[in-house]
């Protein structure tokens, strides 16, 4: 069974994008230090990351991204934002961009694309273009 | 190839017949003999260069590693360096049971 890490404060966006990811095993997170621990205890398919946390703001979980990417191993990256302006270099980190607010089809679009990610990550130039979405989370 | 086939094409078309088919059937084993080989040589150098690759990503795990520690973010610094050293040693388990 595939699996998704949300991160999110808002219980209501973590429920709408649970409620869309049908057949995954979810687990909601609500700080980026229980992100962390996550990460490096389980292993993901999908990560949804807000980008603004009770622990981390946004230039703070731009900053933790690289290695949110590498203890994320295989797992596509979705970013979560309210703010078109907040992205900037950070789309060429992640595999797709959820704006805030989304609809269910918003969050189906981003998974289309976090599976096409997870396609090319197992293939034999897969971890180099992990590691440099990883290192690009720095730019 | 069954000694049944050699004797029916003695049979059949004498030792021509059972040249042709001798022939036929060790030619069969042969290629499939370089298939095999060929195959096993492809896979070791598949694995080589998978390893490679998740070396490459170690490196990268270090370089982040550096990065925090020059931006005094002590704590991600220590999770990156724990993640690549794990990582190598994770490559290189792997490498020394595929050899055993």
């Amino acid at each position: 069974m595939k699996s998704a890490l949300i991160i999110d404060d808002d219980e209501e966006t973590t429920a709408s994008v649970s409620t869309v990811l049908i057949g995954y095993a979810k687990k909601c997170v609500h700080s980026m230090k229980a992100a962390i621990k996550a990460l490096q205890d389980h292993e993901f398919d999908v990560v949804f990351l807000d980008l603004k946390l009770p622990d981390s703001t946004a230039e703070k979980t731009f900053e933790m991204m690289p290695m949110l990417r590498r203890l994320a191993g295989d797992a596509a990256f979705v970013l979560m934002t309210g703010h078109s302006s907040d992205i900037g270099n950070a789309k060429y980190a992640v595999d797709s961009v959820l704006k805030k607010p989304f609809h269910s089809g918003h969050i189906r679009e981003a998974l289309a694309n976090a599976q096409l990610a997870q396609t090319r990550y197992s293939d034999a130039t897969g971890e180099t273009e992990r590691m440099t979405r990883a290192l690009l989370a720095f730019v | 190839m069954e000694p049944t086939q050699l004797y029916q094409a003695w049979e059949k078309g004498g030792w021509p017949l059972v040249f042709l088919v001798a022939a036929l059937a060790f030619g069969k084993w042969y290629c499939s003999l370089k298939l095999e080989q060929d195959k096993r040589f492809h896979d070791e150098r598949m694995k080589e260069q998978q390893a490679s690759q998740q070396m490459l990503g170690c490196l990268a795990d270090a370089i982040i590693a550096l990065v925090y520690k020059n931006i005094n973010n002590e704590d991600a610094a220590r999770v990156m360096a724990d993640l690549a050293s794990k990582r190598i040693e994770a490559i290189r388990t792997a490498e020394r049971v595929a050899s055993q």
